[in-house]
This record gives structure tokens, sequence and C-alpha cells, in this order.
């Protein structure tokens, strides 16, 4: 999906989104509080929140923005299709878009694969992540991308 | 913007393909705009100084108005 070409590259970088902040600890609180009232033991009970709890700050620090070192800062979608991908700690990473990348008017998942290493990278961007013009030509790019796929 | 969404996508559907490669590159240039302007050009209240500019701008319209 990363091979047709720009001419310009285009630079996301990405704020912490409050809307998917909110959602996560919604649902992982929400595990939490409906997991209390069934029928378990109390130690596995515990066992569960504390897999939830980590679970959660593991996702927050996922996030794009400034949620972490090892949180991915800026997105660059270069000219050639490729992707550099670069964390606040300074390292650069370059990633193909993968086919199974979705775009919605109100969200935007981007999958990612590396070259020589498994399973994929993934950023879900809602639109207060991105500047309302940025987050337009990001969608508008994507379907083009996936245009440009679907037709070879 | 929904409009903006509804035109730009919709002409990525019907229109876009026809383009030549220099007009792809006036598309991706127009989608750097920002949204109110962006949307005064497709609503043809303003016209784009920039000749290449404004023909994909005529171009997007069309689509619009084919699919109405």
């Amino acid at each position: 999906m990363s091979s047709t070409k720009y001419a310009q590259p285009l630079k996301l970088q990405p704020e912490a989104s409050r809307i998917l902040i909110g959602l996560l600890i919604a649902g992982h609180l929400g595990a939490i509080a409906v997991l209390f009232p069934l029928d378990l033991s109390l130690p596995i009970k515990i066992t569960i929140a504390v897999v939830l709890l980590v679970s959660l700050v593991i996702a927050l620090r996922k996030q794009p923005g400034r949620m972490g070192e090892g949180g991915v800062q800026t997105l660059t979608w270069q000219t050639d299709g490729e992707w550099l991908l670069e964390t606040a700690g300074g390292e650069k990473m370059e990633a193909s878009l993968h086919e199974s990348t979705y775009v919605h008017p109100w969200l935007v998942v981007l999958n990612f694969r590396q070259e020589n290493k498994p399973g994929m990278l993934t950023f879900t961007l809602a639109p207060d992540a991105l500047d309302r013009e940025t987050f337009r030509e990001l969608r508008v790019r994507l379907k083009m991308a996936g245009k440009a796929e679907k037709g070879r | 913007m929904l409009e903006l969404d509804d035109m730009l996508h919709g002409f990525l559907n019907q229109g876009f393909d026809e383009l030549a490669e220099n007009e792809r590159d006036q598309f991706e240039n127009l989608l750097t705009c920002h949204d109110n302007l962006l949307l005064e050009y497709l609503m043809g209240r303003t016209v784009p100084a920039d000749p290449d500019t404004a023909n994909v701008v005529n171009k997007i319209r069309a689509a619009a108005q084919a699919a109405t």
C-alpha cells in the first residue's frame, strides 16, 4: 500500500488524543467494575484487575504524542510512499503502510509493517490528535493510496 | 467539514483516475489548503489564482455536480 509516489511528504505530529485516552480509561475501568460482581474468587479478580491496569498503562504509553519515551512522536509519509516513524527518544524506523489500515471521518487506524520484523505497529488517531487540515489530508491520501492498491 | 469530505472522497471515486500526473500533484497541493479556503474554492465562491489549481478545482466541482 505504500508504493504510490507523492509530490510532497506529509508530516504527522499527533498529540495525545483526549478522546482515545478517555475511551481507553473508560473501557478498562469499566471492565474492572464488571469484574467484581462476577462469581470468582477474590485473588482471581485481583489478578485480572492488575492485568487490566497493566494493559491500560501499556495502551496509554503506546499512544502517539508525548505519552512516554517509547511513543512515536512523528510519522512522516515520504514522497516515495514509505513512512518514517520517529520516537521521542530519537529512534527512526522505516515502515510500510499495511492494507488493513482503516479510514473513517472520525477515526484513522494506521497499521505498519517493518521489514524483517514480525508483527504490526498500530497507531489509532482520533480527530483531536491532529489539526483539522492535516487529519483531512491524511484521510484523502489514504483513500488515494487504497485506490492505487486496488488498481494494481 | 463533511462537505469537503463528500466532495473530495466523491472525486476520488469518480474523476481522480482521469487526472494527468501533474494534475494529481495539483490535487495533492490543494489538500494542504486550510479548510475554509478549500471550501471557498470548491463552492465556487473563490477562484484559485493559479490556473492549474483552478483547473483541478473545476474538475472536482464538475464531478460533484455530475454526482447530484
